[in-house]
């Protein structure tokens, strides 16, 4: 009968009988019996696992039997293994697993870690990283932004938005131009964010690293750690040999992706210099578990602290090697490694002496205190910090400040006859007068600013008119050749009076004088040398005198003074400002400005007695000096 | 550190260019053509110069009267210093003043200038001299007799009018008889005749006094002269002054504005009646005057008329010596002060 028979004979009688195996049988049966009973029959044998059978098993079992089994063993890494290993599929795992993972800092281990060792790490590791501003973020950052712009709201008024606009145009032109010079920072705020946002974490005591953008693993600490659940019977992975594994961050998450694909892999040792930790912990569904991206360090800390803390491997302390330099050779990580510029000299990661994962290890530095704040303060001279726009700026400066000035006469009649209109129009004209001021600047915050001051004005007016019949006086030396008597000639030379008579254009210098107040505020931008600004406001008017002549009714000319001006007011009145300014920083502090300015009267400078209308309106050149007041 | 002293005084710059000067204030600009103006002096003075409208206004006052020169003698007085007497038929007309030659019938106008002060003789812009030669004046007068058609008479040939006036210096005894000497033809009215000079008569005898009192003011004596005067017009009562005292040119130079066209010069001997016209001299632009006695004590008066202003100057000269060169300078004067002045003379 040939087995085959048997077999089918067998199954036929005995198909659904149970015989009860004898108490202690199984005691009896020796593993080696059991091997040597089973042989190679079922080698490539592929039973289907019971459903629930899995349920069935927990992790600590499962634990303890790989645990038990394969931690002597050491399996060679097949070949190409590693680079079927895609970093998305050992970062989805590990995301999936550990992601809300929190492992705390051995106690003294930050202590052991040299502040430049931190700083190669970050650098290399964090390079090239960028995460993305969530939404909202600005404008969470920049609130008193929008109030500002609110304020120029006043430029829908046709009028003010054309002047405005116009002198917007050249100012942006400049700003454009000049933009190289203060656009720089602009980038350095998102990369500081990010930056800041770290360490703000790293202080708080964590020992994870997180991005900015991921949600605090603290919430989800390590309560049910997956580690302690997932067991993989028949999978002993206890020693895998992997080229540089844990020397490099990347290699870390390389180890532990690697771990996962191993699972069911054949194990052969070839590079075995690893004895990798508890690996066991993976859980054999974690193949499908997300992409979502998780820090380098998260990889790093919790692909090693757990499983050392479970105490699982005490036998394998030894086998965790430090941390090396990465080899030359791996020229697939190389773009990982960032050198700061300020430690330009610096091999990295070669020189961080990374003490042995192990439980006694890890304790030493327990207790030590994350010497953060050493590290910034290595790098803060490389950081351009980004403007505090919700701190307004508490200078006070002081301006002094003189002005040629351009005056421009608006002219009505209300009474006067034409005879005088025209004789007035021909003998008046304007000339240059000037502004001279001290102000007081009061920075709202960094664009704009409140001015005001006193002032002093002089517009100056020619009157120009002819008088008829006017006698030039002249000394003249006259020298004549007197011949008394012949051969007596003598030379007088006689100093004598010369009359002339003529008309005469007499100059009279009318003299518009007025003591003001300034009201104004600006709105400037630029970079630190050069700064435009924009400024509007109002001038209050405090006194106002004139000295000079006038045409009166009879178109004769008569004098015109302080107390007896009944042309003229006192006081003008309000007029509005107007001007474009230009800031160069000469020192720390002291600017000089330019500022080229329109101011025109509200009100008329004529008394209700004068038979005309008449105001003037000014435009000029500031051109003064900024000083600050709190110079130290 | 330069950048910035650049800015700085950059800024400065056109801060203190900004100040733009005013032009001079004490500019004028001169009439062309004004009198006051015209410093130019000519060779010899034009007939529009207005230093010949001084005549007009310098005009002394004129005695008026009438008589029938076809009867018999007629005396006429003036008070009791002048007396006139016309024998009959003295008077007759003249072809040549284009008038019927003979004795006019009816009355005749007799006009009498009388130059009885030194002021007289400068208004008149008669100077003492005669020829050059300085005169010493006891008075002198303008005597014209018209016609009743407006001509000019003239003496009868061999007649003479008596001529008494009184002098209000003491008589000097040695006083001849003087005939003015006209440019001829006569200037146009208003013109000086700068050619005049005083001509002795051919009788150098001299004149006869007389002493008489006053028919008017009681007591008073007046002194005076007796022309018998051959020649109608100018005549005058003069002597040559003494000839024997060393003697000088005297130059009077006046300030651009007066030049020859405007103004007259006369030296006033300050102790006789002795009035010398400083003639303009081109070459010089001065005003001169020759054969003035060194020691004189003599005044030099300007007059002048520019536009429509006048001027005069005077310069005292209490003795002439050495210095025979004397700047005037001439004030702005009204007419009247100016008339009153010569007057006074």
């Amino acid at each position: 009968m040939i087995d085959n028979e048997f077999d089918n004979f067998v199954n036929g009688k005995l198909k659904d009988h149970e015989a009860p195996v004898p108490a202690g049988l199984w005691d009896k049966l020796k593993d080696k019996q059991f091997d040597d009973f089973v042989g190679d029959s079922l080698k490539d044998q592929t039973a289907t696992v019971p459903d629930g059978l899995w349920d069935k098993i927990a992790d600590a079992q499962f634990d303890q039997f790989l645990g038990n089994t394969i931690s002597e063993y050491t399996a060679p890494v097949p070949d190409g293994l590693w680079a079927k290993l895609a970093d998305a599929n050992f970062d989805a795992s590990v995301q999936d697993k550990i992601g809300n993972y929190i492992a705390p800092v051995p106690e003294s281990l930050w202590g052991k870690v040299a502040d430049a060792q931190f700083d190669a790490f970050v650098g290399s590791s964090l390079k090239d990283y960028a995460a993305p501003v969530p939404e909202g973020l600005w404008e969470k950052i920049h609130p008193e932004e929008k109030e500002e712009r609110r304020i120029f709201y006043f430029l829908r008024i046709p009028a003010a938005a054309i002047f405005i606009f116009a002198i917007l145009m050249g100012g942006t032109a400049a700003y454009i131009w000049l933009k190289p010079h203060f656009a720089s920072p602009i980038p350095a705020t998102t990369d500081i964010s990010k930056e800041h946002n770290r360490q703000a974490i790293d202080s708080a005591g964590n020992t994870t690293i997180t991005p900015d953008n991921q949600p605090d693993p603290a919430s989800n600490a390590n309560a049910n750690s997956p580690h302690t659940n997932s067991t993989v019977p028949g999978k002993d992975v206890s020693s895998i040999p992997v080229l540089n594994a844990p020397n490099s961050i990347e290699k870390k998450k390389d180890i532990l992706t690697s771990k996962d694909k191993i699972s069911n892999a054949p194990l052969s040792g070839n590079q075995a210099t690893l004895t990798v930790v508890n690996n066991s912990h993976l859980p054999a569904t974690k193949k499908n578990r997300s992409n979502a991206s998780i820090s380098d360090r998260d990889n790093h800390l919790n692909g090693f602290g757990n499983p050392i803390a479970s105490g699982d491997l005490s036998a394998n302390q030894q086998s965790v090697p430090p941390i090396t330099s990465i080899d030359s050779t791996d020229t697939g990580n190389n773009s990982y490694i960032y050198t700061p510029p300020y430690q330009s000299n610096f091999l990295a990661i070669a020189t961080i002496p990374f003490p042995p994962f192990t439980v006694t290890g890890l304790k030493d530095l327990s207790g030590k205190e994350l010497t953060d704040y050493k590290h910034a303060s290595q790098i803060k001279s490389n950081i351009i910090c980004p403007s505090n726009r919700s701190n307004p700026n508490t200078d006070w400066f002081a301006e002094a400040y003189a002005s040629p000035d351009f005056t421009v006469k608006s002219f009505s009649n209300v009474s006067a006859s034409q005879q005088y209109l025209l004789k007035k129009d021909s003998i008046e004209s304007m000339r240059v007068g000037f502004t001279a001021g001290i102000r007081l600047v009061k920075p709202i915050n960094e664009n704009f600013l409140i001015k005001t001051g006193i002032q002093y004005s002089q517009i100056n007016q020619q009157y120009l008119y002819r008088t008829e019949n006017e006698i030039k006086t002249t000394t003249v030396v006259t020298v004549r050749t007197i011949v008394r008597a012949p051969g007596d000639t003598v030379v007088i030379a006689d100093t004598s009076v010369l009359q002339q008579i003529g008309y005469k254009n007499n100059i009279v210098k009318n003299r518009f004088r007025s003591v003001d107040v300034p009201v104004i505020i600006g709105y400037q931008f630029g970079n630190e040398d050069i700064k435009f600004g924009i400024n509007a406001g109002v001038i209050f008017n405090l006194s106002s005198w004139y000295q000079g002549v006038i045409l009166d009714t009879s178109l004769a000319i008569v004098p015109l003074t302080k107390s007896n001006s009944m042309v003229y007011k006192t006081n003008i009145g309000m007029g509005l400002y107007a001007g474009f300014s230009v800031t160069k920083q000469l020192s720390e502090d002291l600017h000089i400005f330019f500022e080229p300015y329109f101011r025109y009267n509200l009100s008329n400078m004529t008394s209700n007695q004068s038979p005309y209308n008449q105001k003037f309106s000014v435009g000029g050149l500031s051109i003064g000096l900024r000083f600050n007041l709190n110079k130290q | 550190m330069k950048k910035t002293v650049f800015i700085i005084g950059s800024s400065l710059l056109l801060l203190f260019t900004a100040c733009q000067k005013e032009m001079s204030t004490n500019d004028i600009t001169i009439y062309p053509g004004n009198p006051l103006n015209d410093t130019i002096w000519t060779r010899t003075t034009p007939s529009n110069g207005s230093v010949n409208d001084l005549v007009n206004y310098f005009l002394p006052q004129v005695i008026i009267d009438s008589f029938d020169a076809s009867k018999s003698d007629v005396t006429l007085s003036y008070g009791d210093s002048l007396s006139i007497s016309f024998p009959a038929g003295s008077c007759v007309g003249t072809s040549a003043n284009g008038g019927t030659p003979g004795v006019p019938s009816g009355k005749v106008q007799l006009q009498i200038l009388r130059l009885k002060t030194k002021g007289d003789y400068i208004k008149t812009f008669r100077p003492t001299t005669s020829n050059g030669y300085l005169l010493e004046a006891a008075g002198g007068f303008f005597i014209r007799i018209l016609s009743k058609e407006g001509k000019e008479l003239a003496l009868a040939p061999g007649a003479t009018v008596k001529l008494s006036f009184s002098d209000i210096d003491p008589v000097k005894p040695n006083m001849q008889a003087f005939y003015g000497k006209e440019t001829y033809p006569l200037p146009a009215n208003s013109v000086i005749d700068t050619g005049f000079t005083w001509m002795r008569d051919t009788d150098t005898s001299w004149l006869s006094t007389f002493q008489r009192p006053s028919t008017i003011s009681g007591n008073a004596i007046i002194n005076g002269y007796t022309i018998n005067v051959k020649n109608l017009r100018w005549v005058a009562a003069e002597r040559y002054i003494d000839s024997t005292a060393k003697k000088a040119k005297i130059f009077a130079i006046l300030p651009p504005n007066f030049t020859n066209q405007n103004t007259a010069v006369f030296a006033v001997f300050m102790n006789q009646k002795t009035i010398v016209n400083l003639a303009p001299e081109y070459s010089s632009r001065s005003f001169t005057a020759s054969n003035i006695p060194i020691g004189s004590k003599i005044r030099l008066i300007t007059i002048s008329k520019i536009g429509d202003d006048f001027y005069m100057g005077t310069k005292d000269i209490n003795d002439l010596g050495t210095t025979t060169i004397f700047p005037i300078s001439p004030s702005k004067m009204g007419l009247t002060d100016i008339l009153t002045y010569l007057n006074s003379l």
